[in-house]
């Protein structure tokens, strides 16, 4: 191995095969960055107290009867122990799990799919796109208003109304504990979409011409073209995109939060929602750290395995 | 050379940036600061002046207040506000009040946060399900020894019940809020009833609700979707003379007249005199506003609607079965014991809830006054005066440290009993068991 290294102009000595000792490298090292790491400063001092410590606390936290107000108490490994038999909690997580089935896929596809649309060279397409993002910019609290007031579970309902006239029968959305989910779910996609189509747009962008044009020359249909040139190439957008829905998802709360309360019985409560019911009404917050870090394990693990199969580099 | 000069000179400036900023924080928190050293003088001041006459009071106090009223009214509370500070100040002129408005939405996060950084207010507004569970972390300061010279018998029991935990005072109401019934006339004619004889028992009115569900109208509301359950279930279940949880805390919500209250609310929703949307849904008003609905269950909020939009509304009494009640919210100021001016926060806690401020405050904000000296204002008001009947029995609502957590879970039984998948005895036995857990969580 060679290092070599240049600092303030001038040369150092060449160093072959043999690492020179950790005093020594250090101060090479530093002397290379030290102006790097004083601009890092602030952002590492940020870094570290909103950062590092909260969560370095919250650990301390899971082994503790931490009422908020009122004086904290040591319980060891009582919480951890107590969420094994939670069967709300695993509830949640069910639901978490269930809710990332109906919103990663729908919003990639979306997104994709609006991407498409303007890239497609429709007239307006700027027009369309702001309409797109629209949702994106738009307050949560408003969005799930109209939300609730679409869905509304009585035949004055909007949706059941337009459901009527092709015979289907009054749907109860929110107040069935087997629809109140999806049409959740279906919120967050129509919120997130115009977000995921900037991505997937940008990406759509960045594939070089002459791939399509080599396409035409071979013959390659529309849809060859899409799926052997413009879907493997977006592999990058893909992953990016699969990786923030998923976060996006495993941290819902929003819309639970203000539509359904978490119901109806349980089947709307999702991790996070449970984790701010346990810690801000049940002053619980040891158990509710004990959530956060399974949460935290949780988007850990499925980052990693994205990671695994969706982030390999693409070269053209 | 000249690079690490620049870098010496750019480490300075950060160091010095950050020490500045260390210095404000910390400042806050260790009373070192400008503004916290202010208060911590003043706080000395305090104690030194209760040192010397034992009365004699001074240094800062902050309140924390909430909106009240609607946004037009808004400098109308503010005059009353500032005349209760005016008649403290009259007696204590060295105490600075510092009012602050809370908006109404994560008022509790707030409260929480600030309480456990410890600069929090000095005084608060507190509603009844939370004072056991505050006073039960030993946060609230009791306010008993405050309150010889203040006549307390003025006060109606259930708005002092509702400040009570476990034999003491915390929490005294300048507020109180009660519950009955609201009919829509036009329906009352329409299904061939008289309005001014309306259901004063729950058999009564089935037979009222039969006729409506007859014609095509709703009975009445049951918002299952929020404010589980002190505005939904609780009544029911205090009428037909069920509990949540009895006076030695055990849960007795499944008990034969609680699972006979699950059972009604079960028959009204599979009759259809609830919504069928009524197990998520957060307000019905909207439905008995256009006209489809016979009744609902209204509080002060309610008849200030149906007054602005010109509604013909006729009110009619809690209803009747095995017990008379009511749900009523009391509003409460209460003063943490990590204040560091308590007796300050606590004798104006006291001209706070005294008549005057009660009449002012009651008259603007459309409450109900919790002393029997302010009811005055409502003499020429035949909607108040019923209300004011009705807080006479209300209740407000569980008062236990687990009345909060126990009623989502609650909730969540009662939408799975209208959904079909429990029957009224399974849930209301689970209900009892969800509050056994939340209990035994301590």
């Amino acid at each position: 191995m060679i290092t070599l290294s240049k600092a303030n102009g001038q040369a150092e000595p060449l160093i072959l095969q043999h690492k020179p000792p950790l005093g020594r490298r250090f101060r090479l090292e530093f002397k290379k960055n030290a102006i790097v790491y004083v601009f890092l400063i602030p952002i590492l001092a940020h870094f570290l107290v909103f950062q590092i410590f909260p969560l370095a606390f919250s650990f301390v936290l899971t082994f503790m009867d931490w009422p908020i107000i009122g004086s904290p108490k040591y319980v060891g490994l009582a919480n951890w122990s107590y969420f094994f038999q939670d069967e709300i909690a695993w509830k949640a997580i069910w639901n978490t799990v269930l809710f990332s089935v109906y919103y990663i896929l729908p919003t990639m596809g979306m997104g994709l799919g609006l991407a498409l649309l303007v890239n497609f060279g429709v007239k307006a397409s700027g027009f369309f796109k702001s309409l797109y993002f629209l949702p994106v910019v738009t307050s949560f609290v408003i969005i799930s208003g109209i939300w609730a007031w679409l869905f509304k579970g009585t035949e004055y309902g909007m949706i059941n109304y337009i459901l009527s006239w092709i015979g289907i029968d009054t749907q109860l959305f929110f107040s069935d504990s087997k629809q109140a989910l999806p049409v959740l779910a279906a919120l967050s996609v129509f919120k997130v979409s115009g977000s995921t189509m900037v991505y997937y747009y940008a990406g759509l962008k960045s594939i070089p011409s002459h791939l399509y044009e080599a396409a035409k020359i071979d013959g390659a249909s529309k849809w060859r073209t899409f799926w052997r040139v413009t879907f493997p190439l977006l592999l990058p957008i893909h992953f990016y995109v699969a990786i923030i829905t998923t976060i996006g998802s495993f941290q819902i709360f929003d819309s639970a939060y203000l539509i359904t309360g978490g119901g109806p019985n349980y089947a709307t409560t999702t991790l996070v929602y449970y984790l701010y019911e346990e810690g801000f009404t049940g002053l619980r917050l040891g158990y509710a750290s004990v959530l956060a870090y399974i949460l935290f394990f949780i988007i850990f693990a499925i980052s990693l395995v994205q990671r695994k199969y969706l982030g390999k580099d693409v070269h053209y | 050379m000249v690079k690490r000069t620049n870098i010496l000179l750019l480490t300075l400036i950060f160091s010095l940036s950050m020490l500045l900023a260390a210095c404000g924080s910390g400042g806050s928190n260790s009373g070192q600061g400008t503004d916290a050293g202010e208060a911590k003088s003043a706080g000395e001041q305090a104690n030194s002046g209760q040192d010397a006459a034992g009365k004699k009071l001074s240094g800062n106090i902050t309140v924390w207040i909430h909106p009240y009223v609607a946004e037009e009214k808004k400098d109308e509370l503010k005059t009353v506000f500032d005349g209760a500070i005016g008649a403290f100040n009259e007696k204590h002129p060295d105490v600075k009040v510092k009012l602050e408005e809370i908006p109404w939405k994560n008022r509790e996060q707030k409260i929480l946060t600030a309480l456990a950084a410890g600069n929090g207010p000095d005084v608060f507004y507190q509603l009844p399900d939370q004072i056991p569970q505050f006073a039960n972390k030993d946060v609230l300061e009791p306010l008993t020894p405050y309150l010889e010279d203040n006549n307390m018998d003025d006060f109606s029991p259930g708005s002092l019940e509702a400040g009570t935990y476990q034999g003491t005072l915390y929490g005294l109401p300048i507020l109180q809020e009660a519950q009955m019934m609201f009919y829509n006339p036009d329906i009352i004619k329409d299904i061939g009833e008289d309005p001014a004889n309306v259901p004063k028992t729950w058999d009564e009115y089935n037979v009222w609700a039969e006729k409506a569900v007859a014609k095509g109208y709703y009975a009445r509301d049951f918002n299952g979707g929020a404010a589980c359950c002190n505005a939904t279930l609780y009544p029911i279940l205090w009428q037909f003379g069920g509990d949540v949880i009895d006076d030695s805390q055990n849960a007795v919500i499944n008990n034969a007249e609680g699972v006979a209250a699950f059972q009604f609310i079960k028959d009204m929703y599979n009759k259809g005199w609830i919504p069928k949307d009524s197990i998520s849904n957060q307000d019905q008003f909207p439905e008995y506003l256009s006209g489809k609905m016979l009744s609902v269950w209204g509080a002060g909020v309610t008849l200030s609607v149906l007054k602005t939009e010109n509604r013909d509304y006729v009110t009619g009494p809690p209803l009747k079965g095995k017990a008379e009640a009511s749900f009523g919210t009391v509003g409460m100021f209460v003063v943490p014991k990590n204040s560091k001016n308590k007796e300050a926060a606590a004798e104006f806690v006291k001209v706070l809830t005294n008549t005057e401020t009660q009449m002012a405050f009651n008259k603007l904000a459309n409450y109900i006054p919790t002393r029997k000296s302010a009811s005055s204002i409502y003499d020429n008001d035949e909607d108040m005066k019923k209300f004011l009947e009705v807080a006479a029995y209300a209740r407000p609502g569980v008062m236990s440290p687990v009345a909060r957590t126990i009623m989502p879970k609650i909730q969540a039984e009662i939408a799975a009993m209208l959904e079909g998948g429990k029957t009224p005895q399974q849930a209301a036995d689970a209900a009892a068991k969800a509050i056994q857990d939340e209990q035994s969580k301590g």
